[in-house]
């Protein structure tokens, strides 16, 4: 792809190394000379004065530390064609009130992982403009306005299969079932927490006490940010359960809600189990929603879309 | 790529910003070298300027800075780093 190198910009092979400027308002270039820039380099902008930065369309990583300790970075435009953000890309940024996300191009698979990017806590206010079918992994912090309405996903891929485990199990009661996971230590740990907790739901007082308690700890409305994309890479296609997962980074906590949902003269539950869990350092918040009638979960995967289109559209979350 | 075109890009990177940002920069260079296939030898030049920043940095304000500069510097780099062990565990 070759080699570029001015006074402002060094690249090679289509990723920006270094960056020399003094520019308070930076629009990075997609090309330098015939060369599609597609990485912002680890380290590439680092340190460096700008206030607010355009991401081009084009660019499909941005590095770890590419925008570390930018004292003065206020703002940052990010284009769809953005499929993964390293860690600590956005870390140590004091100025940082707004991270505005381009939905321009985006196929079914196209995800944007703020994973680590280590977005500081502060005043961070995020605006996604037309997520679906985006799916993102974000942090949360304080000031944090989602535009509800948006974020329900209008492109749902595919309902998730629980991963086979065999733990898995189901009663009579919607309040008594179990979920078992496989993978990572972490998901693991993580559902026997949950698991715990499935079998003995919230009562409603609890459970606003817990809202409260989470609204007070990390001031994010939980209700507005409960979904906000599909996270569809990490599970496996196995078991019978069919629940759609929607995962935030977020906090610490742990509570369960039931949602009613009438569908077709039945009457069906939307368990919607969010958790806030730390995970290796990073803290997530996660949704998940089963869909149960009174017999127990929903598994035929048709009637299980119904019904989740339906509490979509009263939107229930 | 060639050792002057090499030299070149190291030299801008070594001047633009702090040791860290520079370490960072080489050892993106360093992965993308890995990726064209080169010389292993420049691969590990760039590695090593990485590792050295503080002291290459040095040597990259000189006007001429070439290949041997590069070198020296991340020699120094070593001894120096290697004393700052000895020291940490109470041996010197």
């Amino acid at each position: 792809m070759g080699n570029y190198m001015d006074r402002t910009y060094l690249a090679i092979d289509g990723v920006i190394l270094t960056y020399s400027g003094n520019d308070e308002i930076l629009q990075i270039p997609s090309k330098l000379m015939d060369m599609d820039i597609v990485r912002l380099g680890d380290g590439a902008f680092m340190e460096s004065l700008i206030e607010h930065v355009i991401v081009p369309e084009g660019v499909k990583t941005i590095g770890r530390r590419t925008f570390y300790d930018c004292p003065r970075l206020s703002q940052i435009e990010l284009p769809g064609s953005l499929e993964s953000i390293e860690f600590w890309a956005f870390n140590r940024l004091p100025m940082l009130t707004s991270i505005t996300v381009n939905d321009l191009a985006l196929s079914k698979k196209q995800f944007i992982t703020l994973k680590q990017s280590g977005i500081p806590v502060g005043g961070t206010k995020y605006i996604v403009t037309d997520p679906s079918p985006l799916t993102l992994i974000m942090q949360i912090f304080e000031n944090v306005e989602i535009l509800p309405a948006k974020f329900i996903p209008n492109t749902i891929s595919r309902l998730f299969e629980a991963p086979d485990s065999n733990t898995f199990s189901e009663s009579a009661s919607y309040n008594s079932f179990r979920f078992g996971i496989s993978g990572g230590k972490e998901q693991t740990e993580e559902f026997r927490t949950a698991i715990s907790d499935i079998n003995n739901p919230v009562d409603p007082e609890t459970e606003k006490q817990q809202d409260e308690l989470l609204k007070k700890e990390y001031r994010a409305d939980i209700q507005k940010t409960a979904i906000i994309f599909l996270d569809t890479e990490n599970y496996s296609n196995s078991g019978d359960t069919y629940y759609v997962r929607a995962e935030i980074r977020f906090g610490f906590f742990f509570w369960q809600t039931l949602l009613p949902v009438y569908h077709e003269r039945k009457q069906y539950y939307l368990y919607r189990r969010n958790y806030l869990s730390r995970n290796g350092g990073d803290k997530y918040l996660r949704v998940d929603v089963a869909i149960l009638n009174d017999k127990g979960l929903v598994t035929n995967r048709e009637e299980a879309e119904e019904v989740y289109a339906k509490y979509r559209m009263l939107s229930l979350l | 790529m060639d050792e002057r075109s090499l030299m070149a890009f190291i030299k801008k990177i070594l001047l633009n910003g702090s040791p860290e940002k520079a370490g960072f920069s080489l050892n993106q260079l360093a992965e993308i070298l890995r990726m064209q296939h080169a010389d292993p030898s420049q691969i590990k030049l760039v590695k090593e300027a990485a590792e050295s920043a503080r002291e290459a940095r040095d040597a990259a304000a000189k006007p001429d800075f070439l290949k041997q500069d590069l070198v020296l510097a991340i020699r120094a780099s070593k001894k120096r780093r290697r004393e700052e062990e000895l020291y940490s565990r109470g041996r010197c």
